[in-house]
Formats: C-alpha cells, sequence, structure tokens
C-alpha cells in the first residue's frame, strides 16, 4: 500500500497524541487514589522496653504506627546503652514478624524426627504436661524431670529456678557463654561474681581477644566508652588478638599474637612492668597476696609469682613464643604500667581453652599488680541490686542456681540420665551441640520432650509438645544488666504488642503448670501471672532508698554526685507512680560507684587480694597440658595435639561476631545481608585465611571447602584475608540454626570439627585445640 | 536554602553495622537472599566496607560506611533519559520509582556504586508487611533505588515546622543512618548553616571526600586521621 500524504500525516498526528498521552500518564494517572470514609493519619507513639536478643540487655524504644512496630530503636535513657543499639536489636522486627512463626501450641501424631504435628488447645497441652509431672514426681526421691535453658535472666530464670525446687529436680542444664572469671574473682578475691570493667572511667583498655565490638557483654557500653576522653586525654584502646577482628580494627592499636598465648604475653608485660619499677611496691606488699614466696597453712613451701615472673617472663622468650617483638611488647608494657587508669580485659577467647584459667590469672595479675582492682577505670564488682521478690526466694533446699548450673555443651546428654519429661527454653541442642545425631537419640529416649520454642526448629522437630512462647516484643520480664557492667540496671520487658499469633509466655506457662499440679507446686505459683511478678519487683525497688527510673545523661550525672554524698531523694511519688515511671523510662537503676569500697577488690578475711593462689595452682596441675611450672601459662604442647602438623597442618579458632552472637540470627535475615564487615560475606558460614595458608593449601576466595579434623568436619566458603594469621583456620559460631521460610542460610557448624573437648580445670569447652585440614569440594 | 549534607568520622566508625539495618528497616528495603548476595546484588543504601592494607602482622585497617553521596553535581541525573533522578533545590539527589524506566544508566555512571538496581520482585512476606515503614514507599521489581538522605524525614520534618510556624531546626531532621550510630560517627545537617555540627566537621583539617578528583563535589564527607 503506497503511503499518501494524508495518511502519513494522520499517522503522525495519532502517534503523537499517543506518545504525548504516555508521557503524561506518568504525572496525571487516570484512576484517582482511592481515600476511604474511615481514612484517619497514622498515629504514631513510641513505647520503651528492653532487649532480649543478647546478655547487654540494652534498652530499647519501639516506634509504632497505629499500634503496629515499625522501628526498633535505641531507648536514650538508658545508663549503658544511651541510645546506641546494635543491628541485632533493630533486626529484632523480623522475629517478631517472621513468616515462620508457630502459630500456637502443636502435639506430635507422627514418630520423632517425622515432622508430623498437629495443632492442640491450650488447656490440653497444659493439663498432659501437668499430669506426666505429676506422675514422674517421686516423694523423697529426685525428681526425674531434666531444663535446658539458653540466656534466661531476671523472673524468667527464676520461675524455672523456683519451679525446679517445687518439682524437686536439680537437673538443670544452661547454654549461655560464662568465661569462668566468677570462679577467677572467687579464688583471688572471694567474691563470686564475674568482674565489671569500668572502661567509661579507663585511660587505656588492654583487651586480650576479648571481642569488645563484637560478642562481649555489652558491645554497647564498650562503643560509648572508647571514645570518652578521660582526665582531659582520649582513651587508648589496644586489642592483642589472634585475627584482625571488628574489634581490632576499632582498637587505636592491634597487636597480633599466636593462638593460646595470651597469658605468656602478660606474663612478659608483667615482667617489663616489675623491671621498671612500673608498679607501687608498697602497695602490692599490703594488700596482695602469692607475689612473694610463701608457706601454705599444710607447710607446703610456694614460689611466689613475682619470682616466677622473673624466672618465665623474659621479653625474648615471651616474644619468639608470643608472636608480638620486643619493642611492641616493652612498649606495650610500659604504657599499661604508666596510665593512670589502665585496665586489662579478657572473655572467652582467652577462658574457652583447655589450660585456658593460667592465661586469666596472668592477665588479672597484672590488673592486681598495677592497683587497678577496686580503682576508677579498674575492674570492679558491679554494686549490688536490691533483693528483689520472687518466685526463687522461695526455692526448695537444694534447688539449682542457674549461674552455677553445667553448660548443656559440656554436660549434655549426662550418661545414665534418663528424664521422664525435657523441657527446651531458648535451648535448641540438635543445632548447637557438635552431634546433632547425639543429640537426636538423647531426646528420643525422653517419653515427654517440650519445647517453648517459637519456631519450628530443629530440637522442636524432635518436642512431643511445642509450646510457643511470645517474642520478647509480645511479653512482661526484666532484665538485669551483664555483670561486666558496672553499676546495677534492672530493665522492664513489657510487650509493646498484643500478641500476634496463638502464643503464651513462657513464665506463665510455668505458673499455669504449677497451679495445675495442686498442693506446694500452686502455693509456691501466688502469681496471676509474669506481669504481676515484674510489678511486684518494681514496687520493691521504690522502697529501696537508692537509684531511680531511667533518667536523661545530665540527670544520671547528677543523682550520681548526689549519692555519692549520702543523700537520696524518693521523688515524691507514691509507689504506684515509681512503678509507672520505671515502666514509661525503660526501668531502674542505680548511678553510684563505689571506688572506695574495699569490698569490690577483697572479701577474702584478710582482704587481700591473691595472684596464682594455691587452689589455682592445684587445678591447673590437672590440665592435662605441659604447663610451666605446673600452672604458668606456658604451653609446651600447643603444637602436638591431634596427631601433629602433618595431618592437620592447621589450626582451628571459632570465633563469634556481633550479628552471629547468642543465636537467632537466622532469622533475621536483614542480619544475614550483613554477617562479615570486614570481608562482605552474607547467608553463609566462612572462613578466614591468610594469603601465605591459602597459596600453600592451594586455596581461594569464595571456594567452598571442607574442615576436616579428627573429631568431625564441617563445610564453609573460603575467605583470604590479610588479617588472618598463617597457620590458622579462623570461623564465625554460630549460623548452625535452621528455620525454613525466609531465607535459607548456608550455615554450618564449626563445633562439629572441634567436638567436645572440655578444659578438665574450668569445666568450659575447649575451642582452641583444634587441628584441621581443608580440602577442596 | 539549605544544603544538607553528612559527615561520617572513620576514626569513631567501629564497624557494627547498625546503621545499615536502621537503614532497610526505615526504608523497607527488602530482604535479596542467598542468590542476590551471591550475584552481588543485595540491595543496601548503606553499606559498611572494610578497607584491609599490609600484611600480617602489620596490618591497618578502618571502616568507610558508604551512602549515596548526594553530589552537588551528580552524574547520574546526567545520563537519566526520563529524569527519574535530579538533584533538588536542597542537595538531595531522588529518585522518583514512577519514572524510572529501568534502564540503568544511572547505576553505572555512579562512581561510587551506590545505585541499586530491582532485579527481582522485592519479597515482603505477608506476615512483615505491618512492620512497614508507611513513610517511605516500597519499590517495584525493575526500578533503580538509593539512599534519600530519608527525605521522607525532611518533609514531615518541614510540615512540623510549618504548623508550629518556626524555622526547621537542627535536630529536627537527621538520617536514619545518623540516628542508629552508636558512637556518634555519623552526623548529619545543613552545610551552609553555621550553627550546624556538619557545618564545622567538613571544614576539620581531617575532613575529605571520596574521589574528590571526579568532580562530583559529594556532599558526604569523611573523618580520618589517616591518608
Amino acid at each position: 500500500m503506497a503511503i499518501t500524504r494524508r495518511s502519513f500525516l494522520v499517522g503522525a498526528a495519532g502517534a503523537g497524541i499517543g506518545f504525548g498521552l504516555g508521557a503524561l500518564s506518568h504525572q496525571f494517572p487516570l484512576a484517582s487514589p482511592h481515600v476511604g470514609p474511615d481514612w484517619a493519619p497514622n498515629d504514631e507513639t513510641f513505647v520503651a522496653s528492653t532487649c532480649l536478643l543478647c546478655p547487654a540487655h540494652c534498652g530499647i524504644r519501639v516506634r509504632l504506627i497505629d499500634g503496629r512496630p515499625v522501628r526498633i530503636d535505641g531507648n536514650p535513657l538508658h545508663p549503658v546503652s544511651q541510645g546506641g543499639l546494635c543491628p541485632k536489636g533493630r533486626a529484632g522486627l523480623q522475629l517478631l514478624y517472621h513468616p515462620s512463626r508457630l502459630k500456637g501450641p502443636l502435639v506430635r501424631v507422627g514418630p520423632p524426627g517425622s515432622d508430623e504435628f498437629k495443632p492442640i488447645g491450650w488447656n490440653a497441652a497444659l493439663d498432659r504436661v501437668a499430669s506426666a509431672l505429676s506422675s514422674a514426681s517421686q516423694p523423697g526421691g529426685a525428681t526425674p524431670v531434666e531444663w535446658m535453658v539458653g540466656d534466661v535472666s531476671g523472673v524468667c530464670g527464676d520461675l524455672v529456678a523456683g519451679f525446679c525446687g517445687v518439682l524437686g529436680t536439680t537437673r538443670v542444664s544452661v547454654d549461655d557463654y560464662r568465661d569462668g572469671s566468677a570462679d577467677l574473682l572467687g579464688m583471688c578475691q572471694g567474691i563470686a561474681t564475674a568482674p565489671a570493667f569500668d572502661l567509661a572511667g579507663a585511660d587505656m583498655v588492654l583487651s586480650f581477644g576479648a571481642a569488645l565490638s563484637e560478642a562481649w557483654w555489652s558491645p554497647l557500653h564498650a562503643a560509648r566508652a572508647r571514645d570518652a576522653e578521660v582526665a582531659g586525654r582520649s582513651a587508648r584502646w589496644v586489642q592483642v588478638d589472634t585475627r584482625l577482628s571488628r574489634t581490632a580494627v576499632g582498637a587505636h592499636q592491634f597487636v597480633a599474637i599466636r593462638p593460646g598465648t595470651f597469658g605468656a604475653l602478660a606474663l612478659g608485660l608483667t615482667y617489663v612492668i616489675v623491671k621498671e619499677g612500673l608498679y607501687d611496691a608498697d602497695l602490692v606488699a599490703r594488700q596482695v597476696a602469692g607475689w612473694e614466696d610463701w608457706t601454705g597453712a599444710d607447710g607446703t613451701p610456694h614460689v611466689g609469682y613475682r619470682t616466677l615472673v622473673l624466672r618465665h617472663g623474659r621479653s625474648d622468650e615471651v616474644s619468639a613464643r608470643t608472636g608480638v617483638p620486643v619493642a611492641t611488647l616493652t612498649a606495650l608494657a610500659k604504657q599499661f604500667g604508666g596510665a593512670r587508669r589502665g585496665v586489662a580485659v579478657w572473655d572467652q577467647g582467652v577462658a574457652w581453652r583447655s589450660g585456658g584459667m593460667a592465661d586469666a590469672l596472668a592477665i588479672h595479675a597484672l590488673n592486681t599488680l598495677t592497683g587497678r582492682l577496686g580503682r576508677r577505670g579498674g575492674l570492679l564488682v558491679q554494686g549490688p541490686m536490691p533483693g528483689l521478690p520472687g518466685p526463687a526466694e522461695q526455692k526448695a533446699p537444694g534447688a539449682v542456681d542457674l549461674a552455677s548450673a553445667p553448660l548443656t555443651a559440656t554436660s549434655w546428654p549426662a550418661a545414665g540420665s534418663d528424664p521422664k519429661v525435657l523441657f527446651l527454653y531458648h535451648a535448641n541442642p540438635v543445632a548447637s551441640l557438635p552431634d546433632p545425631d547425639t543429640a537426636r537419640q538423647a531426646l528420643a529416649r525422653v517419653p515427654l520432650v517440650v519445647s517453648f520454642s517459637p519456631f519450628f526448629d530443629e530440637s522442636a522437630r524432635c518436642a512431643h509438645l511445642i509450646l510457643p512462647d511470645h517474642t520478647y516484643l509480645e511479653r512482661w520480664q526484666d532484665a538485669l544488666a551483664p555483670a561486666a557492667v558496672p553499676s546495677p540496671v534492672w530493665g522492664v520487658v513489657r510487650p509493646v504488642v498484643k500478641p500476634l499469633v496463638n502464643t503464651r509466655a513462657t513464665g506463665d506457662v510455668i505458673l499455669g503448670l504449677a497451679t495445675r499440679m495442686g498442693g506446694s507446686a500452686a502455693a509456691w505459683a501466688r502469681w496471676k501471672s509474669v506481669e504481676d511478678l515484674v510489678h511486684e519487683r518494681g514496687l520493691s525497688l521504690a522502697g529501696a532508698g537508692r537509684g531511680s527510673a531511667f533518667v536523661d545523661r545530665f540527670r544520671q550525672r547528677e543523682l550520681g554526685e548526689v549519692e555519692g554524698r549520702g543523700w537520696w531523694l524518693p521523688h515524691g511519688q507514691k509507689p504506684e507512680e515509681f512503678w509507672q515511671t520505671i515502666v514509661d523510662s525503660g526501668g531502674w537503676f542505680d548511678p553510684l560507684i563505689d571506688y572506695e569500697d574495699g569490698a569490690s577488690r577483697s572479701q577474702l578475711p584478710d582482704g587481700r587480694v591473691w595472684m596464682f593462689p594455691a587452689e589455682a595452682r592445684a587445678r591447673l596441675s590437672k590440665s592435662g597440658r605441659a604447663l610451666a611450672e605446673g600452672f604458668l601459662p606456658i604451653d609446651e604442647s600447643l603444637e602436638a595435639r591431634d596427631g601433629g602438623p602433618r595431618d592437620f597442618p592447621l589450626q582451628l579458632i571459632p570465633f563469634r561476631v556481633m550479628t552471629l552472637a547468642s543465636g537467632g540470627t537466622p532469622l533475621m535475615p536483614w542480619l544475614l545481608e550483613h554477617l562479615g564487615a570486614l570481608n562482605g560475606s552474607a547467608w553463609e558460614t566462612w572462613i578466614e585465611i591468610g594469603p601465605e595458608t591459602a597459596r600453600s593449601e592451594g586455596l581461594q576466595s569464595g571456594q567452598r571447602v571442607r574442615v576436616e579434623s579428627s573429631r568431625g568436619r564441617f563445610e564453609a566458603t573460603v575467605r583470604v584475608s590479610p588479617g588472618a594469621q598463617p597457620g590458622v583456620v579462623s570461623v564465625p559460631y554460630g549460623l548452625h540454626s535452621r528455620v525454613e521460610g525466609w531465607g535459607e542460610p548456608n550455615g554450618a557448624n564449626p563445633l562439629s570439627a572441634v567436638g567436645r573437648a572440655v578444659d578438665p580445670v574450668s569445666g568450659l569447652p575447649d575451642w582452641q585445640s583444634t587441628r584441621v585440614r581443608v580440602v577442596r569440594i | 536554602m539549605a544544603r544538607w549534607g553528612m559527615v561520617i568520622d572513620l576514626d569513631k566508625c567501629n564497624g557494627c553495622q547498625a546503621c545499615e539495618v536502621a537503614c532497610r528497616s526505615e526504608n523497607n528495603i527488602a530482604v535479596g537472599g542467598p542468590q542476590a548476595a551471591s550475584e552481588h546484588r543485595t540491595i543496601s543504601w548503606m553499606q559498611v566496607r572494610a578497607e584491609v592494607e599490609g600484611e600480617w602482622p602489620d596490618i591497618r585497617s578502618r571502616f568507610v560506611p558508604q551512602p549515596c553521596m548526594h553530589c552537588d553535581r551528580p552524574p547520574c541525573t546526567l545520563v537519566c533519559p526520563v529524569q527519574a533522578t535530579s538533584i533538588d533545590r536542597e542537595g538531595i539527589v531522588n529518585q522518583i520509582y514512577a519514572r524510572c524506566i529501568g534502564c540503568r544508566y544511572c547505576a553505572n555512571a555512579c562512581p561510587y556504586t551506590v545505585k541499586f538496581f530491582n532485579w527481582h520482585k522485592p519479597d515482603h512476606p505477608a506476615s512483615t508487611e505491618p512492620g512497614l515503614n508507611p513513610d517511605v514507599s516500597v519499590r517495584p521489581v525493575g526500578v533503580i533505588e538509593k539512599c534519600t538522605f530519608c527525605s521522607h524525614r525532611l518533609q514531615k520534618a518541614r510540615e512540623m515546622a510549618r504548623v508550629e510556624t518556626r524555622p526547621l531546626r537542627e535536630q529536627d531532621f537527621t538520617t536514619a543512618c545518623a540516628d542508629s550510630c552508636p558512637t556518634g560517627a555519623i552526623v548529619f545537617g545543613n552545610l551552609d548553616d553555621p550553627t550546624h555540627r556538619v557545618a564545622e566537621l567538613s571544614r576539620d583539617p581531617r575532613a575529605f571526600r571520596l574521589q574528590e578528583g571526579l568532580g562530583t563535589e559529594p556532599k558526604v564527607y569523611y573523618l580520618s586521621r589517616r591518608d
């Protein structure tokens, strides 16, 4: 068909109109937006509560739109976190709204491991548990009921402990990250609690592998303290570590050290401090025991730590052992000895190793020698909380103390222990223990396994009943600050939203079970609910005669000053008003740190502090390691584990990062997308190796590998990093659990290769004595 | 007229990534998943990158959080064929999702690689929808998205100031990342107002900007004692 002038013009005009309308449609959509008659502007509110995703228990402030939580921020009134919040705390929203949350209680209908469950009513489920508990209880004998708990604090921990007392069982194992420092302080200072570190008042913080910015007890406390000005100058933070960790990047100086030699370095630093006379000899003579030679009560002569340091701490020998150059070691010792308010810090990175107690003792001795105990900027003991009423008060004699209950990782399943009922609360042993099959078999032997998991995790799949707990954003609880923080804080956890699904707070379930069982159990459970219990505790704080509801930073300082002079203002409030202020602000705290209180230095009868006391020496002599003098942190056997370097040429060191600390990460995809800040890892477990190791083993970044030890294996992706030490494979722990439904991380449990190794001295896991080989797959 | 900008103190940043997650929560950024991560297609308006140099044991390293630089001379706006991305009068580089045709020219023109394309339909499971921030639209597949300096907060703050018949104050408007930083490393404000902290900090002797030689005039300044 020929194109005429007319048809061309018509076509061109039509196309022009068409294009014009198309372009205009972006600006003027044809359908007008529909606004219903019930439309109203969004109602924005904020509610203060406490984060329960790790033991730091930071203050949170949840933004709600029309009653729906849409963002979690830090609570600016919280005395420790001061408005800061880690990525995990912010991602808690994803836990609340996770598509795979269980919608209500479930009962198993298929064989174990079959995933065949059906819904059950709460009353029927509780009746079943109560009758199992009643039939299991044996008057006069130990009731075969067992609890396995994770990080539980405040009333929930007390309810578990108290309920165990009522049931007459002491079988509780805890899955937490204690570092043995309470044990150590008990021996050296007669104080049976973990130490607090006054980081905010320190002008030098010397961290021996402590993950201060990552999985430490209170990373926000550390983050706030690092940039503090102390006595008019900036604090200096030094990180001694076996790999370039995130804490090391954030420190002012990074000192690289060979694995397992933290204590040897502390010994070397002490040597220089002694040689340079950088300690107060008079003070040490008056307050310290074990420094000079002494004779025990039984007449046994003991060589003093001073002599041992001079014998084993020579700088050239320590340098050869630790890999720290003599110049660095000397400069570090002079800095630490010369600092007015320095403190040496350690955590699981030191303690979770066979013989690790010797290292911790040497680090603690550094603080003792330089007079940092009970001083501003030094090692303190958290001030006491006022006594809180609660269920643990009434526990039966011999009932459990969760703080000293055995670790799940080292004690479960106990041989010959056949409980009739097993409760899993914040515990997922099938995923977290090195050997999932052993855990599954142990669970299969129990007639009734009850899981309180809000998700269908690996262990819940092996349960007979799942009674899903609320998330921490839907329930009442309370949460204490960790012992590492100098002053006591009592955070209130309150529901910021009504429960989204048919779940029930485990604390209320425990009270319900006790009521159903009748008798003494019912008498013990005198509270209507956990809310009632938290309320009672809040009211008791009104009568404590000290402390305050959370206030802003300036008021915090003012209250501290006032209390330091022996005054306290009762705020002119009735107890109920005080309680409401506590709830609205997020909690209660006592700002006073009493640096003059000698009891925070030593509670031993003679008021002295011990260095390497006889008890520690005796315990360490049974470590099974070739330690110098039997107890010093110099280990000649480091090279010769697991058949020597030929079969397994590399050393495996698991570490913990903030995004993976304390579990739960697989439920929060925001964290999975940002797992490793240092190497951009996401959604998978990785191993870090240095370029030299990569060359010798023929490996490249991005390759999938199998890491094998004599005990087991796991798979991971290689990340080659100059921040990784030659001969060492570092691997993050924490991506072992898996819940289907929202992203599928490719995680692994590195403990499969580590196995069940336990340090016989401290009873803590031994994570750092595993040699491995890396095989490409 | 304000000129919004940001100062990030690298000497304070400890790489905690709270800013990344706060940004995701504030701006309804969808979860990409492991597949997107393996293809380097994860969307993250704020990215904490690590610079590691040297050889063991002498390692130098620092974290560098990178949002959109909101350049005064943004290359991305020059190449957009449909004016979906443009710089407004107060210096914020916007992205209009309804205009974007997904040509990805801007993502390629950006020397800082901070513009992200939605290769897949963003995944917001139904149960998570109540948790979305109603102040920020979710994006469809096939468009570019990027950091907006939380301009929705600016709109709210400006309206609030108008209702209260007062000028906009420094504390009225800040970004989610600056709000979230536990070490106070990120500071946001008006670079042209000498009373704002950013104005002072951007003139600090430690201040520098990324790839200044390109002439893009970024409004994100970094502070570092190191070169």
